[in-house]
């Protein structure tokens, strides 16, 4: 698909009006707002706690210190809430827009189906927990001696890297739809996969880790960046994690493409 | 109310479970979080035990014993029947009930019960498995603890279901229950200890979780089955849960009379 500014400024305007459309559906029940924030907070909570009461009779976790092992937490908070707000619950609807046909009104449109599917649905409520992720990601770093301008960067850079193989891993579990209709239980793995990344990598035997990081790579998501930023990521070992993401892309956007021609539209 | 035959009940289950087997790979990748959550959490306890003998009045093997132990009773008592009921009244499909000569209350707990068991089943062989990697560290009660322990979750797991109903009812006033819904999901498996025993925490907090239904599904339960309560704490338990039901038995009963009262059949 070749990219003009026309294109991209009509696929902003497109994007703009879908955000504009599902917050007006969710102002129709304010009541989600508010519980959903409640128990996303009690979860964050807990969580920090958890930390807290661990550190308090421990001084290190598997040789990681306590700013560091929050950072690992902090990172994940701020991973998954980004990953929520833009683009998961797009992808998630699709199962029951297959079943239910509607995905078919996708297809009829001038536009990505692609594109559409996972931008349709900008997750308002999970930005009411941003600040709160980004409250911990400071927390986090306030507790680690002054970072170099270099593990900043990587740091960054990482965090960029991890959001683009989370999209392939995400497109990937979303195409997937179109050869086995019922994928929800799939996703609580991605899900479940995701807050195990909260702690420290070194507390799996090293077979979960280099599954985790050669055959699903979901280290790279979040133990990437948090080791760039203290420092214990190796130079190969990075550019393995930047590779991975890019080859991830591009197959995700090829099963997705196939997984599309497959699509028969049973349910219309 | 009339009590539905057991015949009819059983062919509610056996529904429920017919529809689960239409996916079966669903199934399996549902069950992949149940091995993830109780295994993320014994190896940190194990790297946390690796610098300390003792934590909160836990050694390494009550605590791997607590994980094993609560994950299993959270599993037996779960379920997911609030938004279910929420979606039903919201959607208008409520009326297909309506019309039929059967309690839709009644009809949701019959439901819930064959969704659930075959849910537990599997989990139950998942943490089984758990257990026999674990068999070294893990605790053995005496008989009645054992029965008490099992008494309790097995009380907990209808209390649990008509809570989920009471929450899902809530439809009848506010146009979405999936905020609700979702704080409590979220909350209900940290506040029944899933994450960590709940007396790590301060006193008063956990006198808060007794009062409380959560911690009877998880907590209370596995502190009874390690021996950490006396028989007569886990008595008082046992009545606990017991009036928590009663009480959600009546709650359910006046909110139902309440909102189908005020129900519109909106949806249809």
């Amino acid at each position: 698909m070749k990219l003009s500014a026309h294109k991209l400024r009509r696929y902003a305007w497109i994007w703009r009006r879908a955000v504009a459309m599902h917050f007006g559906t969710l102002v129709t029940s304010r009541s989600d707002f508010v519980f959903f924030f409640l128990g996303k907070m009690v979860r964050m909570c807990f969580f920090f706690v958890f930390f807290i009461s661990i550190f308090a009779v421990a001084p290190t976790v598997v040789g990681y210190s306590k700013g560091e092992v929050l950072l690992f937490f902090a990172t994940m908070n701020l991973i998954d809430v980004l990953i929520q707000i833009s683009w998961y619950r797009g992808f998630f609807l699709l199962p029951r827009m297959v079943r239910d046909g509607d995905f078919d009104f996708m297809l009829t449109k001038p536009v990505s189906p692609l594109f559409m599917i996972a931008f349709h649905i900008f997750d308002f409520l999970d930005l009411t927990t941003l600040p709160v992720a980004i409250g911990f990601l400071w927390y986090a770093f306030s507790l680690l001696p002054s970072l170099g301008a270099v593990a900043w960067i990587g740091y960054v850079i990482f965090l960029m890297n991890a959001l683009a193989l989370a999209f392939a891993l995400n497109m990937t579990l979303a195409a997937l739809t179109f050869r086995t209709v019922q994928t929800g239980n799939l996703w609580g793995v991605f899900r479940d996969l995701m807050y195990i990344l909260r702690f420290p990598p070194e507390i799996f035997p090293r077979g979960v880790q280099f599954f985790l990081t050669f055959v699903v790579p979901m280290l790279v998501i979040v133990a990437f960046p948090v080791k760039a930023a203290i420092g214990r990521l190796p130079l190969a070992v990075g550019v393995y994690g930047l590779a991975i993401s890019a080859l991830a892309l591009v197959l995700a956007s090829k099963f997705w493409h196939r997984g599309l021609r497959a699509y028969s539209s049973a349910s219309s | 109310m009339r009590l539905l035959p057991l015949k009819l009940g059983l062919k509610i289950i056996e529904n429920s479970w017919v529809r689960s087997f239409v996916w079966r790979s669903d199934i399996f990748f549902y069950r992949v979080g149940d091995v993830v959550s109780p295994l993320v959490q014994i190896l940190i306890w194990n790297a946390v035990f690796a610098t300390t003998t003792a934590f909160a009045g836990y050694t390494k093997e009550t605590m791997i014993s607590y994980v094993l132990v609560s994950s299993v009773f959270i599993a037996l008592s779960r379920n997911w029947a609030s938004e279910n009921v929420g979606r039903e009244i919201k959607d208008g499909l409520l009326n297909q009930y309506l019309v039929k000569p059967v309690s839709y209350v009644q009809f949701v707990m019959w439901n819930t019960v064959g969704r659930t068991m075959l849910a537990t089943l599997m989990a139950l062989v998942v943490i089984v498995v758990l257990g026999f990697v674990y068999r070294e560290e893990l605790y053995v009660p005496d008989f009645p603890h054992l029965i008490l322990s099992v008494m309790i979750v097995a009380v907990a797991f209808v209390m649990n279901i008509l809570l989920s109903i009471a929450i899902g009812l809530v439809a009848f006033w506010i146009t979405s229950v999936e905020g609700f819904s979702a704080a409590y999901y979220n909350v209900r498996g940290l506040l029944a200890g899933g994450m960590f025993p709940l007396n790590i925490l301060s006193p008063g907090f956990l006198f808060a979780m007794n009062v409380l239904p959560f911690s009877y599904t998880g907590f209370v339960p596995t502190q009874v089955f390690l021996g950490k309560m006396t028989v007569v704490e886990s008595l008082a338990a046992l009545a606990v849960v017991s009036a928590w039901t009663v009480a959600l038995v009546v709650i359910v009963g006046v909110v139902w009379r309440l909102g189908i009262k005020r129900y519109e059949a909106v949806g249809i």
